[in-house]
């Protein structure tokens, strides 16, 4: 595993997996990403877990189904299958906006350097990112810009809002 | 026109920055080619048949002249000394070096102009009617609307990866003259019984492939909700529009497969969940944003009368004066077209040399400013109607007086398979031909209004679906084959062209609209307009004479 994890401007060792019914969990794992589906159909086993929980989140899940259960959860995981698929950006800020939730919001999957400011700006706060990529860029990348023209889910004032305070 | 503030500069400031890094970590192989591809692109910046291709913004078409006289110097210097203007109100070099392309955005930005999101599947750049502020028919001057959609949309992060690209036009007048029924989105602004601004919004028209008439989804919006509406819109969009299928991923396929009703009420559920947390659009912003499109410094002129002002030029002058001058909301002033359409020059070509006379003549006659059309031409938009022969005369000298504006000349042109790599066909040969073919300018101005667009490809980068006649290039067996259509139109009765039959060899293409032509001047009633005969008469009698008896 040489992923990186990109979490408050630092990198660590990504130890998560997805989370299966029926495989061991090796040692070394820290942390379970758990699709959607496998959290309805195993609620009760893994609750007993004693890991971190990520609710693993892909392009077609429908959010707001999960809404009483986020709490349970850790964090939430959202998986990007190809770095041109949006739709990552929209689950992420539902979950800011719409269902308030405070916790970690992580990007997987094919996460590359040049998408990290527009999902920084959509409320993820970690990024796992693709292996290949260079981390210093990467962490320059979080702040490209200084303003943003619309408001958005990482609470940063609209360039307007910041005229009218003047 | 808008001008930025030092908040407006360090974002395109910044944007430069960011294209010069992206550039550079491409250039030492640290983005792979796909995933440079979206990054590039959302720059502006194609891989042509030739050479990289760089589309810059002229956002909604408005233009100072200290920008064009940019545009002539880049051109010169980073270029062949010309540039193309586009079917969307953007402007493009056909010939830059990749290496670059960061040093002509840094020059763009210092005349507060960048290329951001002129192309790649986001939101790309606003359009509207190209006499916006200064039209007859105007209710709502469109321009300051544009220019919140522009900054809302700029870097935009919920959406920069869309399933397809995503086109916005306004309307804000009588006469719809920025094809808003054939866009994503279209926003027609109105007032109400009061004297309020409403919005009525509609999504899912286009063209391509599966061309559609937009429907509308939103009556009566309040205008401080725009930005909250198009958030909702573009989100309904970004989760559910297909991403299987390039040629079915446009938000037209998804309104059509979930019905306009259905999809509206899915924004409008999204809408109200989004107004709970997001501030409306403030009204002291809309009112800045006004401030930047107040009207011009006008001497108090009476109205000329035309008759008269004709008589006491040439020929040419009262052709032009018919043709290319156009209705002022302020008495005493009128709209001029500069038609980039002059037989053998490619439409919306202008050489650096003709850039920077247009811009001295802009300085003289109408207030330093410019605006492009999606009809590929300039428009000098604020002229005072007693110049219009010291003008006329100007532009004669230069090359830029054709009397031809919405004529059949007037043709509206993609580059076609002479630049672009996607055509199966050439456009810009065909329109000259047609343009050599049709020089008798008595026999055009007898034609009379006449939308004729040429797209070389499916994509339909010059809305042949919309012209009164469109002409698209296809491919038979290796062979540039041209198919024509009739009927289309792109106002706020849009219409759609439907084929007359089996396509035609490029030298063949004269004759056939010399024929149709024959069957609408002997057919039309006085007074009537090609497309209202061709609408009225159907295909048959086109047909008829086209393919002969049999064939229809």
């Amino acid at each position: 595993m040489d992923r990186k994890l990109l979490k408050d401007n630092e990198l660590y060792p990504d130890h998560s997996i997805v989370w299966q019914a029926d495989t061991a969990i090796a040692e070394n794992v820290q942390e379970l990403l758990i699709p959607q589906v496998l959290w309805q159909a195993h609620k009760e086993d893994i609750r007993l877990l004693s890991l971190r929980k990520l609710l693993y989140v892909l392009p077609d899940d429908e959010l707001t189904d999960m809404e009483a259960d986020l709490s349970e959860f850790d964090g939430i995981a959202i998986q990007f299958p190809g770095f041109l698929d949006g739709r990552g950006y929209s689950h992420a800020r539902t979950l800011r906006d719409h269902l308030n939730f405070r916790g970690e919001i992580r990007a997987v999957g094919d996460v590359l350097v040049d998408q990290l400011f527009f999902m920084k700006r959509c409320g993820f706060s970690s990024f796992v990112l693709k292996p290949g990529q260079n981390p210093d860029a990467a962490i320059k990348a979080l702040s490209t810009f200084q303003l943003s023209y619309q408001g958005s889910s990482d609470l940063r004032k609209p360039v307007h809002r910041i005229r009218e305070s003047l | 026109m808008y001008i930025y503030d030092e908040y407006d500069q360090r974002i395109v400031d910044e944007r430069v920055d960011q294209f010069r890094d992206q550039t550079h970590r491409y250039l030492a192989g640290e983005i792979t080619e796909d995933e440079f591809l979206p990054l590039r692109l959302q720059n502006g910046l194609y891989i042509q048949r030739f050479a990289p291709m760089m589309r810059i913004a002229i956002p909604y078409g408005l233009i100072s002249t200290r920008q064009v006289r940019k545009l002539a110097d880049i051109s010169r210097h980073y270029d062949k000394g010309y540039v193309h203007f586009t079917t969307r109100q953007n402007v493009q070099l056909n010939w830059p070096r990749l290496e670059e392309v960061p040093d002509i955005l840094a020059e763009l930005a210092t005349v507060q102009m960048h290329a951001i999101q002129t192309s790649g599947a986001c939101i790309r750049s606003t359009t509207t009617d190209h006499f916006a502020g200064v039209a007859a028919d105007e209710v709502v001057d469109p321009r300051p609307w544009c220019e919140l959609i522009r900054q809302w949309s700029t870097f935009h992060p919920e959406f920069a990866f869309l399933p397809r690209k995503f086109k916005i036009a306004v309307c804000g007048s009588g006469e719809d003259r920025a094809a808003t029924l054939v866009h994503d989105i279209g926003v027609h602004l109105q007032k109400d019984g009061q004297g309020k601004i409403r919005i009525n919004v509609l999504a899912g028209g286009g063209l391509g492939r599966t061309p559609v008439i937009g429907a509308v989804i939103k009556e009566d919006l309040e205008p401080e909700q725009l930005l909250n509406y198009l958030d909702a819109t573009l989100r309904i969009y970004n989760r559910y529009g297909r991403r299987d299928n390039k040629y079915k991923a446009r938000i037209k396929i998804l309104v059509k497969a979930m019905t306009p009703e259905v999809f509206a009420r899915e924004v409008e559920t999204e809408w109200h969940r989004i107004k709970k947390n997001s501030q409306p659009l403030s009204l002291s912003e809309i009112k800045r944003m006004a401030t930047h499109f107040t009207k011009h410094d006008y001497d108090p002129l009476s109205d000329l009368d035309f008759n008269h002002l004709a008589l006491q030029g040439s020929p040419e002058f009262q052709r032009w004066l018919k043709q290319n001058v156009s209705a002022h909301q302020q008495t005493g002033y009128s709209a001029v077209t500069l038609t980039l359409k002059a037989t053998s020059d490619a439409p919306g070509d202008v050489s650096a040399e003709q850039l920077d006379d247009i811009a001295n003549l802009a300085d003289r006659f109408s207030f330093g400013e410019l605006r492009v059309s999606h009809e590929q031409n300039l428009i000098f938009a604020d002229v005072p109607q007693a110049q219009l022969p010291e003008l006329w005369q100007a532009l004669d000298t230069l090359g830029l007086a054709t009397p031809n504006r919405g004529l059949l000349t007037d043709v509206i042109c993609c580059p076609g398979g002479d630049y672009c790599a996607l055509a199966n066909a050439r456009s810009i040969p065909l329109a000259e031909e047609i343009q050599r073919y049709f020089e008798d300018l008595d026999y055009l101005h007898d034609i009379g209004e006449l939308d004729l667009n040429i797209s070389g490809c499916m994509n339909a980068c010059a809305h042949h679906h919309v012209g009164h006649i469109g002409i698209l290039g296809v491919d038979r067996k290796g062979e540039e084959y041209y198919q024509i259509q009739i009927g289309g139109s792109a106002g706020k009765t849009a219409s759609l062209g439907k084929i007359i039959g089996p396509s035609f060899k490029r030298e063949e293409v004269p004759d056939i609209i010399r024929q149709l032509m024959s069957v609408y001047l002997e057919q039309r009633y006085e007074g009537e307009r090609f497309i209202d005969t061709s609408l009225r008469l159907g295909l048959t009698p086109f047909k008829e004479k086209v393919y002969g008896q049999k064939a229809a």
